[in-house]
This record gives C-alpha cells, structure tokens and sequence, in this order.
C-alpha cells in the first residue's frame, strides 16, 4: 500500500444534497401549477406534507442515532419526499389524511429497508397508497382547476362536502388538447400539466442529476400498452390518455430517482416496460392512483430484482477514514 | 455546498419558477376560449331543462357551507347578458344517508321555481324515480317558491284548542288597507281577544265611495258577485278558521293568494292574513281600535295640516275613509339626512316604532319566533339533512311557515320523498332569498 | 467532411455528460508567462524512473555541472540514466522516501549558483542524426517518459521498433483539470516537438506521425500545424496530421486512445503497438527528445504546473530534482498554509507531508495546493454515475464492496486489475465514497512487475560525463532475449 492520501483531490460539485435540491427545484413548476389551479389548500398540503416529511424523519434518525458520522448534511430527500407525496393527493384531501400517509412513509415504509439512502420503494407513493386503501372515500373528489382558491375549510374536514357537478363523472374527451396539456381539468394537484412536467424534465436532464433511461421506456412502452389495451377507443383517446392520467409525472419524478431504479441499461428498460404494462391495465381496471402508486412500486421492486442478480446483495462497508 | 452553487441554485429557483408561471399563464391564455366553451357546453347540458338561457356563470359564494348541502349557484343570462334567473345545485342527504342530488332553476327574483332536475352521481342514492321527480316538477314549476308537501295524515285541526300566540292583549283590535281594490273596497280586519286568545274576528270592507254599501252587505243583497260561496260566507268560514287556528301562519296560504285548507274558502286571502297580522301585532302593543283610528286620523290631518272632522273622513259608521293612493309617503320613515329608509304602518306611526310592514308575520318574535336556522338544518356531513316534517312546527327547512307560499301534492302516497325534493328547493329559496338582499 | 472535423473520444455514451472535460479550469493559466526556478540545491532520487534504480557516479564533496551524469544504470538492469541539472557540490548520498512510495538512495546537491554547463552541453551543428545515434541520444539523455509512467523512452523505440509500429502518435492529450505543462510547451517550442517526432519516427521507420490534442485547445492546435508546415517541406517522407479529439479526462490513457482512434479494446496482455500498430509519446518527451538531439543535453528540467486552490497557478521550468518546497517559496502568492500539498495533480497526485527534502522528478508535471475540506458523505445511493464513468468500463461501487468484504476472487474476476487509478470514480461519486483508493490500492497489488532486482548501489565511476559525448549507440540491435528485457507498467508484462 504506497503512502499518503491518494488522488482526486478535487470533487464533483454534484453530491447527493446537491442532487436532492436540484431534484426539489424540479419539483417547483409542478408545485406553481398546484397552487394556481387549486390554490391555499394545495400550498398548505405541500407545505404541511414537507414540513412534517422532514419533522418525522429528523426525528427518526435522532432516535436511531444511525445518522452518518462524518459531515453530517441535511437531507433534502425529505422535503421532496413530502413535497412529491403532497402532489399526488387530490385538491381537497384533509391534512389529517395527508398526515396518516406521511407518518407511514417515514416510519414505516422508510425505516423498512433500512432508512434514509437505502429504500428500494419509493416513499411517498407507498405511503399514498396506503391512505388510499385506508380512506379511499376521502380521497376521490377531484375539484375543477381554478375554482375556490381561497378555499382551506376541506384541509380540516372531509373533502366531500364540496364535491361540485362538474367534478365527477368527468369525460377527458371533452377536453380540448391544449387544456390537457395545460392541466385544466380535475386531477391530483401535481399531476396535471403535462408541459410544466416536461419542463421539470427539462431542467433534471440539463442538471445531469437524473437517469432518464427508466423514464424513456417508461413513456414510450405506457403509450404502446395503451395503444394496444384502449385499440377501440383510437389513437386520440391514447394520446389523451398520456396527458391525463399522469404518466409524466410518474415517469419524471419517480422512476427518475438513483436509488430506487435500475442502474443498468437492461435492467432499466424491462422494468420500464413492466411498470407501463401495471399502469395501463390498473389504470382501466382500478383508479388512476392505484396504476400511478402500482406502477412506481412494481418498477422499484423490478429494478431491485435486476440490480441484485447483477451486483448481488453488496450493501457499502463502512468507509475507514485516514 | 459551498456559497456560489447555493447562489446559483437560488437563481435556477427564482428562474424556473418564473418559467412555470409563464409558461402556465400562456397555456391558460391559449385555453381559455376551449375552457369557456367547453364549460358553457357543460353547463347547457346541464341546466338548460331547469332554466333556459344563452349563457351560464357560476356565482362564487364565499359561505356557501351556511346553506348545507348547496354545492353551487350559477346564474343564467340571455343573449343581451340580462339576467333570467338562478340554477342551484343540492345535494340532499336522508337521515339513512342516502343522496339526492338535485339542480332547481329559479326565477331571477327568487319567487318561483323555472325547473328541477337530478344529476345521476350520487353514491347512495334515494330510490326516486326520475318519473316521480318529473310528477313532482310538473306540480312546482311555474309556482312560487318555498314549497310544502301535503301530508295526508296532516289536518289542521282548525276546530281543537291551538296553540295560542303568546303576549296578546286583551281587547279590540282593527287594521284596514291603505289603499283602496279595484272596486273601491278597503279591506279591514277587527279581531277581539279575550285571555290571549282570539275570540272574535270579523273581515269586511267599506267602499271609497260612500253610498256603496259595505262588501258582506253587498254580498248578501247580491250587489257583490264572486265565484264559489258568497264572499260573506267565505269571509266568515275564514275568520272561523283564524278564530279556530289563532294563527294566519296556519291557514296554509299559497303561493296565489288562496288557501286550501280552509272548507269553503275559495277567494284570495292575502288581504285578510296581511290584516290579521297587524292586528295581532296591534294587540301585542296593546294598540287597540280607537287608538288605531285615532292615529290613523291624525296621520291623515297631518297630510292636509287640518283636523279630521273638517276633513270629513269619516262615514256614517265611523269608519275613516280615506285612500293614501296619492300620498306614499305617509308611513315613510326617514333617517336623519330625511332619506327614507323604510314604510311602517299605523302603530310604527303613532308609536314611533320600527315595525317591518313586508315581513310583519316574523318581526314579532312573540309571535311565531325567528327560526333558528342550525337547529333545523343541521349541518350534516354532506348535503342538508332533512328537516323536522311536524307541521307544528314553526319553520320549514328553515323557513316560517307563514313564508311557504306553494304547497304540492308530491308523488303519490309518498309524502317522505317528496319531501326531500322540497328540501332542496326551499334551500335554494333560502340562499336566493338572503343572496338577493345582499345584493339589493 | 461533411459535418466538420471529426472528433475522436473514448466515450461513446451520448447520454452521459462533459463532467470529466476540464478545459475550462485549465484555460486560465494560458496566459501566465513561465517562471524559471533556481533552486538552492537539488534531490536527486535514483529512480525516477520506471525500472530499476540507478547507481550514483559521483560522491559527497564531488563538484558536478549542469548535465553531468550523476546516476548511471548497472549493467543487466532496466534503469535511465540521472543527470545533475545544476552545478554546485554533492553534500549527501542517502536513501529518500517518495510520496509514491519509492525508496531509493538520493544524490543532494548544493548549487554553486554559477550554472555551470558541462562541457559536452553544446548546440549541434549538424541535426541530420542517424536513427541509431537518435536512440543512443535518447537513452543516455535519460529520457522517460514525462506523461507520468516513466517508462525509459528508448525501451518504447525498441518496442515500436521490433514490432514494425506504423504510426507515431504525439500525445498532446493533457487532460487533468489545472495541467498545462505540455500545452505551454507546445506554445513555446511546438517546432521543437516536430522536429523530435520526426527524429524518433526516423529510428522507428515510421513515416505516419499524428498529433493528438483536444478540440479545445485551437491555439495549440494551429501552433502545431504551423510548425507542421515550417517543417514538412524538409521531411518530404512522413505524413503529418493533427487528429483532434473530445476534451475528456483521461482520453491521454494510451488504453483511450486505442479505443477512440482505432476502436479497439486493449486487453491486459496487449500493448499499444501490438494492438494498433502505434507508438506513442507524449510531447514534452518528445520534445526533450530533441532537446537533446539538438542541444545535446540530457532531460535536466522540466515544466511543471503549480495550482493553488485559493486561484493562483503557474507554470514554472525547474530543474529537476528541486525540492517542492523551493518552487512553492519562488511563486509569489501561493500559500501552503492549511492546504494539503500535492506531489502532482488533482487525479492523479499523491500528498506529502515534507515540501522540504521531496523533490519533482522527470515524471512530475505539477505540484498543487489543496483545502483541506472533506466531501459530503452519505450512503450510497446507487446512482450508477462510478461504472457509467469509469474508462475502464469497472463498476468501481461492486468491486470497492467486494475488496471491502474480502471477496478478491470476484474482485479480480470482475477485472479489478485494470484499474489505472483515474480517481474518475471518486470524483464523480455524489455520496464521496473513496471508491478509487480502494479499487486502485487492489489493482497495484495485482500487477506483478517482473523487473530485476538492484543490489549493488555502490558508487560507479565513469568521471564527469553527461554520457551524451558519444552517442551513436550502434549497440541497440533487436534482441528479445536480451539481458535488460523489462516489462512496461499496465501492460501486462509484455516483454520488450
């Protein structure tokens, strides 16, 4: 072993609190549209989400006492962590639902695996299903764009009270493309505007802090599964079906994350392909938030598969400083 | 994180937020038209068979949750952006949790229903057929609002002892029209009471000219022909009826004047419950007849400065004959920049006191009691609940009876479901009703 | 063509990013003028080379000229000869560790601050050599390799020689971040560095000589052309080009440069020459080369880039030899006040703890100053950015577990031994785990290099000689068998 304190001397300005905060910078277009189209209660679920993502997971890493010893950073990872969770809930869900899924994400989901770094699951969609599963009464009402923007009374009770006539029973068709694009139609508070999510893409490719192989196949093989699955409904229905059902953000946000996806080409685009094939058919025989939080866990799980055959089960030893 | 990447950070922050909102704001600018139209498209689908009209806006209301169970209120306009009237959507919940979703036109005034529809979304719908909401609409539509079912286990039991109307004086007590019918008649109402109750009511009217003999007289002498019984005998069966139910809120008037409740009572009996109600409230004042007649007398000598026997305003009988026809503002009542602010009648007159003429029934609390709304229309988990059906009551779905001005038959034998879609329309009327004052 | 120039580079990945291009923190020294150092007294360690170590020539109290010899290989080992680069006294011979762990014996020589040139240092009148006498110029020159091996530049000849090597790349490839030395060499004495590819393709036989440089240097690039034109006309049977190629570190790797010129993929057995038919030298060697060729003087100095992280960098000509301490206290500006010193560059240097007696040898092109700030470390999180970066096409994370755990059978079968030491893992690595200390201490310890052994390291006398008063070495015949057979690093133990 020659001595001395070998090379680079200099490092990357990408580290990984880097990489969350560019993460969360691209999260911001989405979190512009929540709050234009559905106003205070989408700022203060973001908001609330965030806060208590981070709250629960400082506490929890206090409690472990498991933290990383040497230069120790804040991790961004959970505000977006709360941020994306908050952007996957419809407009009029209570903060008490909000709540119960970000508890079970942090304390539960995350500390499953291992923490902080090491999830092979997304969190917040793990926890989102989980709400859905325990409240999906309360998590269905989907309030038109742009209407009561200073409504907030629905962040403290149940959602239903002002299910309006035009937020149920909703046909896209109706839609005109350019109002599918700009995300005027009832849907999750982040999930909607497709052109500011291709923004946010935009922004993660320019910033070199995404792996976009996994969000390729993803979006290319949902649009073939559509096509395949909705044949009668033709090539319209399929392309409005990309813009609505929030395949975007799914493939964007998600499946973009370096942990939780596939680090080999291979391994990237199959479980691209059999997450888009999970999304499609759960999309037309279940809701869109089982194919969007389905999708993302099976890709997740097929990803872990793939990397474990391929690394095996290496987990890093503790590094030994000098 | 060293100082120049958290700045550059920032300013990729402050730059892609700016990005959003632009980026946002051109889409929404480019959208708008398919937006509008789209939602106009939605909304003609919707309500054009409660209330037709070229376009439709919806009315951003910021306590809507004080009218439980009103989802939304939209307004209809036509080509020239002229108001036509209301649609409001309710959503009713029954006391098993059931739903019915409801959208009931209204005319612009707020007084009577244009259409009623149902939206099929309901997750646990009442079994109401869209037939029997058709039959209940084809007895609504056109009539004036709020409504009440018939129920047919309901009688007013005109002849047992009523509930009497607390805090009435003992003694004579008179009320007469300011301004004479089309045949020159002017109303007046006398009613005695004896231990708070009424005992004795007479309805009868003196002619603006003297030589025409007074309404019953001319009646029975054939002089005073109407349709039905004889107006004589209809003005007793009713003053019987009042005699019997103490309280004109009871004679169950509709919406067109009549009542149907009362046996051989065909004539409009607005005038007569109109009366009664200053009478009533003149007997809680203790404002009885003479004094009554002698302020009207002296508001009279006040118009022409000269006293009453000079103005020779009485008749043979002593009734004052006199029409405000020419003289409006005789009860006007003024602040102190001299604007008038209100009318009040012969007692606010004389006595000095604020006394609303249009909503006389409710503005004496002794009377009927100002309904509590929330302990009525509890605020459920969603929709209105249905509220309390005893037509003993003083309020329905909120609303004083005295207020109800059409009752329907509702589908047959089924007054519980009728009643529901009642419901929804008097919510509606209500919200209209308190929308239109603020507006005013 | 069509669409422009081509670019070659090694990396063919277009989903990855120009995060290993460091013209632009090179691009700001361009304009800083050379500064010549002269030290006080000079360490002269024995190897400088790779091989074996030399024998000193002189003894303490011995006066010694700028190009005298000093340390002479023994007969039967595979060493390059060490010359004094100032004049002055030899007042120590002991053994000396190096930052790379090098032990060997050291000649310390105190300047007489005369900078005397020995006699047989004089400008030759007539360059038209032959090759044999350009590879007898070359060898007792001392020349090595100034990229950073240290291989003796004559063992390459021999090599290219025997092989029938068809093409002499000049590798103009520097691509550390803060390196400039050869491009300044370039600006300086681009002529000169033509002139010595054409003398060491002459005694090679090649006639293809090809300049490699990064498409971001245009400057050098038009230079070189220029001395390319000036020269051609004299040298009618070689054919000269520039190839240009992507600014990405390592692309100088001579493994790079196989995979982006001719696409193909040298295997741990393989050399450059049997691979694609090429030899290749870097152009600071080449022009010592000629340096030597025309001035007759052997490799005494050399450039060397000095970095400070607080901004300032310098180009600086030093004899070699001079301790690091001394170019640190000539540089107005450069403090090494809590800054971490180190013995090379930001990828490939190594720290030292005594500025004082460590001194820059013939493969030493810069001395950098660092903060002493740790990376952020956190878990791993699996980004992939080590293996889709690495030039070696590793997966640094896998092997620096299986190292971690023991497991070297799968380390080494999953090719750990072609590490280089790049440091490109460590540094594009977000969670700054220390992948490349790990993988590349592993990887050294698998390479068998199967030089001979020095034992006699007493005193040779040959007088005050730089060696290069004859040089017409008609000696240097092909011999595979040949006693002073030695092995090139990283290549396998190719015999030459």
């Amino acid at each position: 072993m020659r001595p001395g304190k070998f090379a680079p001397f200099i490092h990357t300005s990408i580290t990984t609190p880097y990489i969350n905060v560019k993460y969360l910078i691209a999260l911001i277009p989405c979190v512009v549209y929540a709050i234009v189209s559905y106003g205070i209660r989408a700022l203060v679920l973001i908001a609330f989400s965030a806060f208590l993502s981070t709250f629960f997971d400082v506490v929890v890493e206090a409690i472990k006492n498991q933290s990383i010893k040497t230069n120790k950073y804040f991790d961004y990872a959970s505000i977006s962590g709360g941020i994306v969770f908050a952007l996957l809930l419809p407009p009029d869900c209570s903060l008490i639902v909000a709540a119960v899924g970000i508890l079970a994400g942090s304390l539960v989901f995350k500390q499953l695996f291992g923490g902080a770094g090491t999830n092979i699951f997304v969190i917040p969609v793990a926890g989102r299903l989980l709400i859905e599963a325990l409240f999906p009464s309360q998590l269905d009402t989907f309030a038109t764009p742009g209407s009561a923007f200073f409504e907030y009374r629905s962040l403290l009770f149940d959602s239903n009270t002002h299910e309006s006539i035009f937020q149920v029973g909703h046909d896209f068709k109706e839609y005109s493309f350019v109002e599918l694009l700009a995300g005027r139609y009832p849907s999750f508070i982040g999930t909607g505007c497709v052109i500011l999510i291709i923004v946010s893409l935009v922004y993660l490719i320019m910033s070199k802090t995404t792996r976009i192989t996994t969000t390729a196949s993803y979006l290319f093989f949902v649009f073939v599964a559509s096509l395949v699955v909705f044949w009668d409904e033709g090539i319209l229905y399929v392309c409005s079906f990309m813009l609505i059902s929030g395949v975007f953000f799914v493939a964007v946000f998600l499946l973009s994350d370096y942990t939780t996806t596939s680090n080999s080409f291979y391994g990237s685009v199959i479980s691209g392909i059999v997450s888009a094939v999970v999304f499609v058919l759960c999309f037309k025989y279940s809701s869109s938030i089982v194919a969007i939080c389905g999708s993302v866990l099976v890709c997740n799980l097929m990803s872990f598969i793939m990397d474990y055959y391929k690394l095996g089960h290496v987990t890093l030893v503790e590094e030994v400083e000098e | 994180m060293d100082r120049k990447i958290i700045r550059k950070l920032s300013i990729e922050l402050v730059v892609i937020t700016l990005i959003s909102v632009f980026v946002l704001s051109f889409f929404y600018l480019i959208s708008s038209d398919d937006s509008k139209e789209r939602v106009q498209q939605n909304y003609s689908e919707l309500f054009a068979n409660v209330l037709e009209a070229s376009y439709y806006e919806e009315i951003e209301i910021d306590n809507l949750d004080d009218y439980s169970g009103l989802l939304g209120v939209y307004e209809g306009f036509n080509e020239d952006g002229s108001p036509l009237g209301f649609i409001t959507d309710v959503l009713v919940v029954t006391d098993n949790n059931e739903e019915l979703h409801l959208l009931t036109g209204i005319t612009y005034d707020g007084a009577e229903l244009t259409g009623l529809s149902r939206i099929h979304d309901e997750r646990n719908p009442v079994a109401i057929s869209d037939q029997q909401i058709a039959v209940i609409a084809s007895q609504a539509v056109g009539s004036q609002i709020p409504l009440y079912v018939n129920h047919p286990n309901e009688t007013f039991d005109l002849d047992s002892s009523s509930p009497r109307i607390p805090g009435l004086h003992d003694g004579i007590f008179y009320a007469q029209v300011k301004e004479p019918d089309n045949n020159g008649y002017i109303d007046y109402v006398e009613i005695e009471v004896t231990n708070g109750s009424i005992t004795r009511v007479q309805w009868d009217a003196f002619n603006i000219e003297r030589n025409i003999k007074d309404r019953i007289d001319a009646a029975i002498s054939g002089a005073y022909v109407i349709s039905g019984e004889n107006w004589a005998t209809q003005s007793y069966n009713l003053c019987h009826a009042l005699i019997n139910c103490q309280d004109p809120a009871r004679l169950a008037m509709k919406s067109d004047g009549t009542t149907s409740i009362v046996d051989g009572v065909t004539i409009e009996i607005s005038t007569f419950v109109q009366l009664a109600y200053e009478c009533i409230n003149n007997s809680i004042y203790d404002f009885n007849e003479e004094e009554y007649k002698a302020g009207l007398a002296s508001i009279i000598s006040g118009i022409f400065n000269s006293d009453p026997e000079t103005l020779g305003i009485y008749d043979d009988e002593g009734n004052i004959v006199f029409s405000f026809e020419d003289y409006p503002n005789a009860f006007a009542i003024y602040d102190e920049e001299n604007n008038i602010t209100g009318y009040t009648n012969v007692l606010g007159k004389v006595r000095g006191i604020v006394i609303d003429t249009e909503n006389m029934n409710i503005s004496s609390p002794q009377t009927t009691g100002t309904p509590n709304d929330s302990s009525v229309v509890d605020g459920a988990e969603d929709g209105v609940n249905i509220g309390d059906v005893d037509t003993s009551s003083d309020n329905i779905d909120g609303i004083p009876v005295a207020e109800i001005r059409t009752y329907i038959d509702g589908i047959e034998g089924d007054f519980v479901r009728s009643r529901y879609v009642v419901t929804a329309v008097n919510v509606s009327y209500r919200f209209l009703k308190d929308y239109l004052n603020w507006m005013a | 063509m069509l669409f422009g120039t081509k670019n070659y580079s090694f990396h063919k990945n277009i989903l990855n990013d120009n995060a290993l291009d460091f013209s632009k923190r090179s691009s700001f020294m361009q304009e800083i003028m050379l500064e010549r150092v002269y030290p006080t007294r000079i360490i002269l360690p024995m190897k400088q080379h790779y091989g074996d170590p030399c024998v000193p020539t002189v003894e303490v109290g011995e006066h010694v000229l700028i190009g005298q010899c000093i340390g002479m290989p023994l007969p039967g080992t595979f060493a390059s000869p060490i010359h004094s680069g100032i004049s002055g006294t030899v007042t120590e011979i002991k053994d000396i560790s190096l930052p790379n762990g090098t032990t060997c014996k050291a000649v310390y020589i105190e300047s007489d601050r005369k900078r005397t040139n020995h006699e047989s240092i004089y400008p030759r009148s007539d360059v038209n050599v032959s090759g044999s006498a350009v590879m007898g110029i070359v060898s007792d020159a001392g020349i090595v390799g100034m990229g950073g091996e240290g291989v003796p530049s004559i063992a390459k000849i021999i090599r290219a020689k025997k092989l029938g090597a068809k093409e002499l790349l000049i590798n103009c490839l520097q691509s550390e971040p803060f390196a400039y030395c050869d491009f300044l060499r370039i600006k300086d004495s681009a002529e000169y560095i033509v002139m010595g590819a054409v003398a060491l393709a002459g005694a090679m036989n090649i006639k293809k000589i090809s300049f490699l440089i990064s498409n971001k240097h245009k400057a050098e690039i038009d230079m070189i052309q220029n001395a390319m034109q000036l020269t051609a006309h004299r040298y009618s049977g070689y054919a000269f080009n520039v190839k240009t190629f992507e600014e990405r570190y390592p692309q100088g790797y001579y493994r790079m440069v196989a995979r982006a010129l001719y696409g193909k993929e040298i295997s741990e057995n393989e050399s450059l020459e049997e691979a694609c038919g090429a030899v290749m030298f870097n152009c600071s060697t080449v022009y010592a080369c000629w340096e030597a060729i025309a001035d007759n003087i052997p490799l005494v100095s050399r450039v060397i880039t000095v970095t400070s992280s607080d901004g300032h960098s310098h180009n600086v000509h030093a004899p070699i030899g001079t301790p690091v301490s001394e170019i640190l206290n000539t540089i107005n500006g450069v403090s090494e006040t809590n800054k971490r010193i180190v013995w090379g560059n930001a990828f490939t240097g190594i720290t030292l703890t005594d500025p004082d007696n460590t001194p820059i040898i013939k493969t030493t092109s810069g001395i950098s100053l660092y903060d002493r700030k740790e990376v952020i470390k956190s878990s791993c999180i699996h980004c992939g950015k080590c293996s889709s970066n690495c030039p070696m096409r590793l997966n640094p994370c896998l092997l620096y577990n299986l190292i971690g755990r023991n497991m070297t059978k799968e380390a080494e079968a999953n090719r750990a031994a072609m590490c280089f030491s790049c440091g490109i893992c460590t540094y594009v690595c977000p969670s700054g785990v220390n992948l490349s200390q790990t993988v590349a201490a592993f990887s050294y310890s698998l390479r068998k290099i199967p030089v001979g052994i020095t034992t006699n390291t007493e005193k040779i006398d040959i007088g005050s000689v730089s060696l290069l008063e004859t040089y017409d070495r008609e000696d240097y015949v092909d011999d595979d068998s040949s006693e002073d057979s030695f092995v090139l690093p990283f290549e396998g133990g190719k015999k030459i």
